[in-house]
């Protein structure tokens, strides 16, 4: 069986199609992988991530790492239907480890407006790290407000809505081993109350 | 002969649009936007700037372009279409020209079906898909409002 296909229907049911693969995805990583430790070498690097989604991603990619390197993770609201009355963007994890004179590499499993990520890079930036670059696995460049200084991409996404490896909608489907097309009834579905036909 | 080829210079200067009171919104799509953008601090205008694009031989602006949204720390206008992308084409001219006429204007469009995906990313419509009444405007060929110059200026 493929690793692209886990045997979970109740997941595989909402997928149309697969965009990038399990397979494609750890490649890419490895890839990855090798150009960070190649690039920080002797640098003792911190590598940040922002919770959720990039979990998934950080877990693979520490491990594609072979220099010595320290992780931390913060956490912060994001846009919404539970957030969008709580007034604006803060932090609800700080980072635990001092990243001032630093080697920081700020991890990403998406960008696409760049809204979080330039508020978090410029609190970063207040910290006085050594050196702040940016490694996101996925890319959206069409949807970019802002121009960002991305270091390491894997993949540009196309521009429909995909699942899988982190990403979510409705906080499910982060783990899928791939990237997929969500169906469009899987979007409806989830807006209506428990019940409700649609 | 082309469009393009009838400019005639100079060419009239960006106009600033006038507001006072609330803003309303042309597609309840900008209007979320808007929310997104004042979640995240990010300082915007809606639609301050006319842009015209052509105009006939006694000076009257034919075509402008009014973009939705002005991001005003990064000097960057953003469009948001709703249109189904086939009908995008006429919006893709006025993009064409605002380059070609203002080359020091930055301007972002996003497309449809972008914004539908922005639209799922952040629940804009909660309630339901992106409402369709304003597609139905614009594939009828109106354009968003302020872009034509009868409405602008």
């Amino acid at each position: 069986m493929s690793s692209s296909k886990p045997s979970d229907d109740g997941l595989m049911d909402d997928i149309a199609g697969v965009v990038i693969t399990a397979e494609e995805i750890q490649s890419r990583i490895a890839e990855l992988g090798m150009q960070i430790s190649a690039d920080y070498a002797d640098k003792d690097p911190l590598l940040v991530g922002v919770l959720r989604g990039v979990f998934v991603f950080m877990a693979d990619l520490v491990r594609a790492i072979t220099i010595p390197i320290s992780v931390d993770f913060i956490g912060i609201t994001r846009y919404g239907p539970s957030t969008r009355t709580q007034g604006v963007v803060r932090f609800t994890k700080d980072l635990e480890i001092c990243i001032k004179e630093r080697h920081v590499l700020f991890v990403e499993d998406v960008i696409d407006t760049g809204l979080t990520l330039r508020y978090i890079l410029r609190s970063l930036e207040t910290r006085e790290p050594a050196s702040l670059q940016v490694c996101t696995l996925f890319d959206k460049p069409r949807t970019r407000l802002f121009e960002l200084d991305v270091t390491y991409t894997g993949f540009v996404l196309p521009d429909a809505f995909v699942v899988g490896y982190g990403l979510d909608y409705d906080e499910r489907y982060r783990n899928l081993p791939f990237v997929g097309l969500l169906k469009e009834e899987a979007i409806t579905r989830r807006r209506l109350p428990p019940g409700a036909q649609s | 002969m082309s469009s393009e080829s009838k400019l005639a210079e100079p060419y009239p200067e960006p106009i600033p649009n006038q507001r006072e009171g609330p803003i309303y919104f042309s597609h309840p799509a900008e209007e979320a936007f808007a929310r997104v953008l004042d979640f995240y601090e990010i300082e915007w205008q809606y639609e301050p700037t006319t842009f015209p694009l052509e105009w006939d031989e006694h000076g009257r602006v034919l075509t402008a372009f009014a973009p939705d949204f002005y991001l005003v720390e990064d000097d960057q206008y953003v469009e948001l279409t709703t249109m189904k992308q086939k009908l995008v084409t006429q919006k893709n001219r006025k993009l064409r020209l605002l380059h070609q006429l203002y080359p020091e204007v930055r301007c972002k469009l996003i497309y449809r079906r972008d914004v539908a995906n922005l639209a799922v990313k952040y629940g804009l419509f909660e309630d339901g898909p992106m409402p369709d009444p304003c597609f139905d405007a614009e594939e009828n060929g109106e354009d968003d409002e302020n872009d034509e110059a009868g409405q602008a200026l």
